[in-house]
């Protein structure tokens, strides 16, 4: 069941009416059916999957506690549980790569193998599910956090369906008491969460899914395009996959807070960063946190010699890659973003500088440029797919006019439908600028009630008459 | 709680109230019908006596206005129409196509290629035009959702260049693109593009291999049937294309037309049914006032192409 979907128009009203009718004690019950019937319209079989982690996870974190004098002990079951749930990733979303990746590398040692490969379809979210879980019983095991008695609740945690197939992977602290606690319908928190939610389908339904449109096409086809097309649907795609994601992230904090529940945020204006560091900070914030709590700092952090610090970074960089897909693209465009950071801080002498006026301007576009480019490894199929980009996408430039019209016509984008990606665009722009500095709907919360209404009924205009129709597209996010 | 649900209402109401207003202009200032399903939405006439199907080599290569005073003529053809539709076309229209008449099949090079219809590009648009031409029965992964679109809420699908026009009710010049001239620039790039999207685009794969589609042998197959059932005559036609285009397919695979022509021969040879391939005719192949690009007839070139059809084909019929 997509967030995009009329199957959610209905499901969302119903379990909210029916969550603020039933007593609070019930409150986790209604949320664990909902969230696990959400679960299970993607495909049965795999909440098998989830509930398997959900149970390990849960005696873990008890034996855990249990044994907290005897360290040999919680090893050994940390350890079982990191194997356990990291062994049921493996299995269906990186097994078959490591198993190929295995093949062509005795290939060139003139061995020949033939790759075994598993049929499997990756279960959505799995990513998202298996480190909320991990990141619960790692806390459980530093003793930052206590293990939940109540497996209902803790499988609500688990599972909570705003969050499960594509986050904001959550934290114990955040979720977890937010979902026992005793909670009363907020007026405010309930308008935020649909004014926020209208603005993740603004993002998801008028930019991400026309943009879609092209990069598919192209992507899909990319040896038969060159030139400017090829520089326009990078740009495209860096766009697209930034309101395709924030957008599902927008939509997911929003339907949060209608059950008065608030979820970390995920993105904070990511394009409007001077640095990649900044860069990381703003994007897929639940994520970056992660690694950075669980893999970076345990590896050593920035608190070792400068170059185990650099080998910390693209160690968590190149993981933080892997853990995006199976594929050597996606390692490949985790290595770049890591090895851009090392260069960063190599150069970067002021530690805590922050640019201002034309030099932040610069250093934005710098970034962004830098991302943009980056996105080709992330969006190409193969590592060929993406060299061929790079080398033809100034393909004809000696004769720019020419080079730039072409590349309109090459990826046939209506004139009217470019003026559309441009207005909304900016709409975007000008928001993610602002909230940078404020909170661009509690700021609108104040204005004029004309104003306002205005701008929800313009809003709700848009997103009906600019999102495709008839295709409830999948959130990008959901591959991994 | 209250004013919570009463916002929201008041917001979903003016919300409908706004999107139904514009849908009604939108309908209602609708001028020109979708050029595709045009003759369509002008009904199809019955006791048709010449017809044909086909793509956009079908739509754009007929023109009937030369004998449409002695004979009931009607062009099912349709831009992208695959094989499959062509048979679902002549199922719903089977009874307004009269007994001895003459149908016209057109076989075009990309015709037997490609991945399954569902897996085609732009399947999903292609797709809702059935929906104002076809019973739900017929139309390929039909749900309720796009029939609403198509038929009730059409407002919500045009482009926003569609919309803005018959809302403001804006004449905006429309060239016919049918009238259009072809001349030897854009017809060598369009011809090598064309080459591309026809022969080889989601048609070759991992292999190298040619990809081709069992539906549309059965379709052909079942479409005969069909037409042999009412007492139809069928006939096959390859459709003329400038040098271009040809070439274009020549210099890249050569192998292809040996295929191409093996696999017709084929059909034919089972089939019985006669086939016209006037793609390489010289009266047409390098006469760019005829085309529109490298492989569409324009206005011209089709009521020629016709007239030529009606005397060497159709002699009968005199």
């Amino acid at each position: 069941m997509l967030f995009n979907s009329w199957q959610f128009g209905i499901f969302l009203p119903v379990v909210f009416a029916i969550y603020w009718a039933v007593p609070q004690k019930f409150r986790w019950a209604l949320l664990f059916a909902a969230s696990y019937y959400f679960y299970m319209s993607w495909n049965v079989e795999y909440v098998v999957l989830i509930l398997f982690t959900t149970i390990i996870s849960y005696f873990a974190a008890i034996f855990i506690e249990r044994f907290q004098d005897n360290t040999a002990a919680k090893k050994i079951i940390l350890t079982f549980t990191l194997v356990s749930c990291l062994g049921v990733l493996f299995v269906f979303k990186y097994f078959n790569f490591f198993s190929e990746s295995f093949v062509n590398l005795m290939r060139a040692f003139s061995i020949q193998l033939h790759p075994m490969t598993l049929k499997l379809l990756l279960p959505v979210g799995i990513s998202f599910y298996t480190f909320q879980t991990l990141s619960y019983v790692i806390d459980v095991y530093r003793g930052t956090v206590k293990p939940e008695k109540h497996f209902g609740i803790y499988a609500t945690f688990i599972s909570f369906f705003p969050q499960l197939v594509a986050g904001p992977i959550e934290r114990t602290n955040n979720l977890l008491p937010q979902i026992k606690a005793h909670h009363e319908f907020n007026y405010e928190q309930a308008t935020y969460g649909l004014k926020l939610m209208t603005w993740g389908f603004f993002k998801k339904l008028c930019i991400a899914d026309n943009l879609a449109v092209y990069v598919d096409k192209v992507f899909n086809d990319v040896y038969a395009y060159k030139g400017f097309a090829l520089i326009l649907v990078t740009f495209f795609f860096t766009i697209q996959i930034y309101c395709d994601f924030s957008g599902y992230s927008d939509i997911a904090r929003g339907a949060a807070k209608l059950f008065g529940i608030d979820l970390m945020e995920n993105f904070k204006s990511p394009y409007f960063s001077a640095s990649i560091k900044e860069f990381w900070n703003r994007w897929h914030i639940s994520l970056s946190t992660w690694f950075r709590d669980y893999v970076y700092i345990p590896l050593g952090g920035n608190r070792v010699s400068k170059a185990r610090h650099y080998i910390n970074l693209m160690i968590t960089f190149i993981v933080s890659g892997l853990w995006h897909g199976a594929n050597w693209t996606f390692i490949i465009w985790g290595s770049i973003h890591g090895l851009a950071q090392i260069i960063e801080n190599i150069f970067t002498r002021r530690k805590n500088y922050q640019p201002r006026g034309l030099e932040w301007a610069f250093k934005v576009l710098l970034t962004f440029t830098f991302c943009m480019f980056a996105w080709v490894f992330f969006r190409a199929q193969s590592f060929s797919e993406a060299v061929y980009v790079f080398s033809n996408m100034f393909s004809g430039i000696g004769s720019l006019i020419n080079y730039l019209h072409q590349g309109f016509v090459d990826i046939r984008m209506d004139k009217f439908l470019f003026a559309s990606f441009c207005i909304t665009f900016f709409v975007m722009l000008m928001f993610d600028y602002f909230s940078r500095e404020i909170d661009v709907i509690t700021t609108l919360n104040n204005k004029n009630q004309i104003l306002r209404w205005f701008a929800y009924i313009a809003i709700g205009m848009i997103i009906i008459f600019l999102s495709q129709k008839g295709v409830a597209t999948e959130f990008v996010y959901f591959q991994f | 709680m209250k004013k919570f649900l009463l916002k929201i209402l008041i917001y979903i109401a003016l919300l409908t109230t706004i999107m139904l207003s514009i849908n009604f202009l939108y309908i209602h200032n609708k001028a020109d019908i979708d050029s595709d399903i045009e003759a369509f939405a002008n009904g199809v006439p019955d006791n048709i006596q010449i017809c044909n199907f086909g793509s956009s080599h079908g739509l754009y290569g007929f023109n009937y206005e030369d004998i449409e005073k002695k004979y009931t003529c009607f062009n099912f053809a349709l831009s992208s129409q695959s094989l499959m539709y062509d048979y679902r076309i002549l199922l719903n229209f089977k009874n307004k196509i009269k007994k001895d008449s003459v149908v016209f099949i057109v076989i075009s090079y990309f015709s037997f290629l490609g991945k399954t219809e569902i897996e085609g590009k732009d399947f999903t648009s292609k797709n809702r035009r059935y929906y104002k031409i076809l019973p739900r029965d017929l139309i390929e992964q039909y749900d309720w959702e796009t029939d609403a679109y198509v038929n009730y809420l059409p407002s919500l699908i045009a482009t926003p260049g569609d919309l803005l026009k018959n809302i403001l009710s804006l004449k905006l010049n429309k060239n016919n693109q049918w009238d259009k001239e072809a001349d030897a620039p854009l017809a060598y790039k369009d011809a090598q593009e064309a080459y591309e999207r026809h022969i080889v685009t989601d048609k070759i794969d991992k292999n190298g291999e040619r990809i081709y589609r069992q539906e549309a042998f059965n379709a052909i197959y079942s479409m005969i049937n069909l037409l042999k059932e009412i007492g139809a005559r069928p006939i096959f036609i390859t459709t003329p294309f400038l040098s271009e285009y040809t070439d274009a397919i020549k210099n890249n695979a050569p192998e292809f037309f040996s295929e191409f022509y093996s696999v017709v021969n084929e059909i034919v040879k089972n089939t019985e049914v006669k086939y016209y391939d006037y793609s390489h005719d010289k009266r047409f192949r390098n006469d760019y006032s005829l085309f529109m690009n490298s492989d569409h007839l324009n206005r011209k070139g089709a009521r020629k192409f016709t007239n030529i059809l009606m005397r060497e084909v159709l002699g009968f019929l005199e």
